[in-house]
């Protein structure tokens, strides 16, 4: 369900490179953008509210396209008209008219569940009308764990962090998400625990230290200029620039290799994110 | 779709900046009255709810309503939240969501 529904789609965006897109002018975006994209973003109403449009049904936030959304929110309208059922929305940060359309037994059992002052999940696609928003439903459960409610909110601050952060460079670490998290923008599906299991269970004394060195020497090489350049940094560099001894930026560098994080170009002391890749 | 009325998030120590404002908290009951309800929010700063409660009441209640006082709430909306709420879940949610998320709340 997890991998489902997780926004790793939405901060990708159809891709396993987007993130880099912004940064640097790279010419396979065309491709990736004449794939039909399809992302789910969880937002909150108060987000969807100031979704930038070019168009009628071209909708982005934070630089995202908008296919499908998804909000937790309460009912606090609903309107059985048979075919459809029109009901009113409200998460606290604002309220949203839904329409969830009835053609199939399964959706009107669907909606049934759904009863007016219930919290619930849905899946829809974000419509303008004359200026007027709606959400056209396609799924929708009541919730029944509240939990659900406080992680759908901090799920919406990440991948709002994610989304902004990675147009502006560096890669920051997810605020408090209850998941443990990659630490680096790798390009492993977010959905399945991180692969290589070895390098990212550090032994507990060297856990905080060694991390955030490796994170710090990323985050150097995550710079525009360095993704930019061809030839890549050379450690001696790095250490200088950060100043860290060269011996430990070269262990950082051998671990950040060793997850794929990095790679050694014109020979094995120059080296380059795989962020740009 | 509107944003005119959100509720903030609050927990005990943020109630005071929404006085006389719509909030939203969820505290653990520690006892319930007639039209009212004391609850402990997540960071254990003792909340009167005033209205009428759901029954019966579960550990966990979450109010939505006007903060009248650093400590009260008027409340429009109460919701049974369960037993096994995670409080520190919320509580971290809080000062997310008025601190450097705030923008995509209120």
């Amino acid at each position: 369900m997890y991998g489902g529904e997780f926004d790793g789609n939405a901060a990708f965006a159809g891709g396993g490179f987007m993130p880099s897109q912004a940064t640097t002018q790279a010419p396979d975006s065309s491709n990736f953008k004449n794939r039909e994209v399809r992302t789910l973003l969880p937002l909150t109403l108060k987000q969807l509210n100031s979704v930038s449009t070019n168009g009628e049904s071209n909708f982005s936030i934070d630089g995202v396209d908008i296919n499908t959304v998804a909000i937790v929110g309460r009912v606090t309208r609903m309107e059985n008209r048979i075919t459809q059922v029109d009901f009113v929305v409200d998460d606290g940060t604002g309220w949203v008219d839904c329409v969830r359309w009835c053609h199939e037994r399964q959706e009107t059992e669907e909606m049934e569940a759904v009863k007016l002052g219930m919290y619930v999940r849905l899946h829809g696609h974000l419509k303008s009308f004359q200026g007027k928003r709606s959400l056209n439903v396609f799924s929708i459960r009541p919730v029944v764990d509240f939990n659900e409610i406080v992680h759908h909110f901090i799920e919406c601050m990440y991948v709002h962090k994610y989304n902004t952060k990675t147009r502006g460079g560096p890669i920051a670490q997810a605020a408090a998400t209850p998941i443990p998290q990659m630490p680096y923008s790798t390009m492993s599906t977010p959905a399945k625990p991180y692969q290589t299991a070895p390098s990212n269970q550090f032994p507990n004394q060297f856990n905080d230290q060694m991390h955030s060195m490796m994170q710090t020497v990323l985050n150097y090489l995550n710079q525009p200029r360095h993704l930019a350049s061809e030839g890549g940094v050379h450690y001696d560099v790095i250490s200088r620039d950060l100043r860290i001894p060269p011996l430990q930026v070269k262990d950082a560098l051998e671990m950040l290799s060793n997850d794929g994080c990095v790679y050694s170009t014109k020979d094995e002391n120059c080296f380059k994110s795989t962020a740009d890749a | 779709m509107d944003t005119s009325s959100p509720s903030a998030f609050v927990n005990g120590a943020f109630m005071r900046r929404y006085i006389g404002q719509k909030v939203r908290t969820v505290v653990q009951v520690i006892g319930s009255d007639v039209g009212s309800v004391v609850g402990k929010s997540t960071d254990d700063v003792q909340i009167v709810v005033r209205g009428s409660p759901p029954t019966p009441l579960t550990t966990y209640l979450e109010v939505i309503g006007i903060a009248e006082s650093e400590k009260t709430i008027r409340a429009e909306t109460l919701t049974n939240f369960g037993n096994s709420f995670d409080p520190a879940n919320f509580n971290e949610l809080c000062k997310l969501a008025n601190g450097e998320f705030k923008h995509l709340f209120i």
